[in-house]
């Protein structure tokens, strides 16, 4: 057991090994003296496979962006601690998955895209419903069965949904949400202004459930019909508690589309999560067709609150990714190298989140709980057809000479 | 054979996708014996019939019991695949006042049934508690049995309105018993709707041992 965890620790060692070694960022003169721009170093952080272009090797951010993405990151990490105590107070009921240690992949993909892009993903979510127009009362309250919460409180952990957000949820069984990603790329597609880079949809979905019959037969059509998708791969090293060696015949999961080309990103790393997706949307939203995305990250927590997390592997391991690997560490020593802040700012920055999460989370246990009569609410689509709305033009029906087919 | 732990057990609060009834959704299935076990007895006789069966069959256990679940086995016996089993029995005096009912259930409502016997005898009332073993095929033997005593029948069933278990249970029963029908069957199921999160709504979608309580008392004083 523990020489498997070793191998696979490996790997993800050799990864992380060179993107922390190059990663104390060496920032160009010019912009050292503002204190307000850096570049940062990105060498190592990329794998690609049938790619003949690749994400740049580094990545200019000013100081505003980066402080923006550890605030988002660092919310995402207190809200998932306090969902943790709220869990064990009993608060939150029903199945509970954390995503700390993950914040680099939601963060780097929320930054990398814009709001149009859609973006569907599995049971562990919170964090990403947090990115995607939520707040941490709207999803605590959900947690807590509210009506304040995302989805009214009839959703809970696994079902949060925005669609304003483009949002798409929150999905509770492993791997379905892949092909209604593909969905979503099609109608991206459909939907597609001509001579405009598409938006593009991204799947996110783990390596237990990579190896879903759909998930392949959504790769074929993807590549078939040149859709806009992105097969995104959250790669925390286990499938709730089996780990890739014992679940996976073939563990690099950016090669498993074969001819689709696929690209292996240091998940750890929200610089090149941002870099890498920012490559990927371009590629996809130009039509190339859809790509694989490996993200390499790690979990802290077992897969729900009923795993411990410590009986497929050791503590050491997860100490160890804490103390080398930690995606927060990372962020805050980068602003710190770069002269973005210093250690008593972040700190400042630490305990101002800290008190807002808590005022949130007493919040959101104000809310009122659910009428019961809103069972049936938005079982059926409101009737979408007003009598006076405009079709968009490469629509033929219902009036033909409004059409652009009619000119 | 498939061997199964799911079903929709009260107050879980899982949400929509994790309570969905598989159990109803494969009942049109031709060729399959479906069964569910709510005892390690019962099992134990079930599976070792099914394995020993040439035909798929599909047992189905209640996720939420079975940690909880003891009781004795009979090493070494197969049960039979088309035979329901009696819990409970209404008392002869509660059926000669017309205030007996028969109840089926099955997966997690065996328990919510044992436990709101006494609440039900309270009241008044008895029931003859029929764990339906079988779903497919039914064992219409043992409910005519109990039907010709109470001949009032409740079904506590943990799939939707549309479709589900009870529905199938239902109309079977209307059309081959219905000269031992003295009301319609009551069906205690799910709304069709996706089940919600919140306690607090899903009490009302997914029925559980108060809600039998209350469908015997409204069975016997004719509130239909």
């Amino acid at each position: 057991m523990i020489s498997l965890a070793r191998s696979t620790l490996n790997a993800s060692r050799r990864m992380a090994a060179s993107a922390t070694a190059t990663a104390s960022p060496q920032f160009q003169l010019a912009s050292r003296s503002m204190s307000s721009e850096a570049t940062f170093d990105l060498t190592g952080s990329f794998e690609t496979h049938k790619l003949e272009t690749a994400p740049n090797n580094e990545i200019t951010m000013s100081k505003e962006e980066l402080i923006g993405h550890f605030k988002l990151m660092y919310t995402m990490r207190r809200m998932e601690i306090t969902c943790d105590n709220e869990y064990k107070a009993r608060n939150i009921r029903g199945f509970c998955h954390l995503y700390d240690g993950q914040e680099a992949v939601a963060t780097g993909i929320q930054a990398a895209f814009s709001p149009d892009d859609s973006w569907i993903t599995s049971y562990r979510c919170h964090c990403i419903a947090l990115a995607r127009g939520g707040t941490v009362a709207t999803v605590l309250a959900e947690l807590f069965g509210n009506s304040g919460g995302m989805t009214k409180g009839k959703g809970g952990s696994m079902h949060f949904y925005s669609k304003e957000n483009n949002f798409f949820g929150g999905q509770g069984i492993v791997g379905a949400q892949v092909p209604v990603g593909a969905g979503l790329a099609f109608a991206n597609k459909y939907n597609a202004k001509p001579g405009e880079d598409m938006n593009v949809a991204i799947g996110c979905y783990g390596d237990g459930a990579a190896n879903q019959g759909q998930i392949w037969e959504s790769a074929n059509m993807a590549s078939l019909w040149k859709l806009p998708m992105i097969f995104c791969i959250e790669n925390n090293q286990y499938g709730m508690g089996t780990s890739i060696d014992r679940h996976s015949s073939h563990s690099d999961y950016y090669k498993m589309g074969n001819h689709i080309p696929g690209i292996r990103i240091d998940g750890m790393n929200v610089l090149a999560v941002k870099e890498g997706m920012r490559f990927v949307k371009d590629f996809c939203g130009k039509g190339n067709g859809p790509m694989y995305v490996e993200m390499m990250t790690y979990r802290y927590h077992g897969h729900s609150m009923s795993d411990p997390g410590t009986t497929y592997r050791n503590r050491e391991e997860i100490a160890m990714t804490r103390s080398t690997r930690d995606p927060l560490e990372f962020v805050k020593k980068t602003m710190i190298d770069a002269g973005f802040a210093d250690a008593d700012e972040i700190k400042a920055m630490e305990k101002e989140i800290r008190k807002e999460v808590q005022k949130e989370v007493l919040k959101a246990k104000e809310f009122p709980l659910p009428a019961p009569e809103s069972l049936f609410d938005y079982v059926y689509a409101k009737d979408l057809v007003a009598e006076n709305q405009e079709m968009p033009n490469h629509i033929r029906m219902p009036n033909y000479e409004k059409s652009f087919w009619a000119s | 054979t498939i061997i199964g732990a799911g079903g929709t057990a009260p107050n879980q609060a899982l949400g929509a996708e994790h309570s969905q009834p598989l159990h109803a959704y494969v009942m049109g299935i031709p060729g399959l014996k479906i069964c569910t076990a709510a005892s390690p007895d019962a099992a134990y006789g079930i599976t070792k019939s099914m394995i020993r069966d040439n035909g798929p069959c599909f047992l189905f256990c209640p996720v939420k019991m079975m940690k909880e679940s003891k009781g004795k086995v009979d090493l070494d016996k197969c049960m039979p695949l088309n035979k329901a089993a009696l819990l409970h029995e209404a008392s002869q005096s509660a059926v000669d006042s017309g205030n007996a009912v028969t109840v089926l259930t099955y997966l997690h409502g065996v328990k919510e049934a044992q436990l709101s016997i006494d609440e039900i005898k309270a009241e008044g009332f008895d029931i003859d508690l029929i764990e339906l073993r079988t779903l497919k095929p039914l064992d219409m033997e043992t409910i005519s049995k109990s039907l010709a005593r109470t001949n009032k029948l409740c079904i506590l069933d943990e799939s939707t309105k549309s479709g589900g278990v009870g529905a199938t249970i239902s109309a079977a029963v209307s059309e081959e018993l219905f000269d031992l029908l003295d009301a319609p069957v009551k069906r205690l199921c799910m709304d069709d709707a996706p089940v919600p999160y919140a306690s607090s709504m899903e009490e009302a979608v997914v029925k559980r041992g108060a809600d039998l309580v209350q469908g015997v008392f409204d069975i016997c004083t004719k509130k239909w």
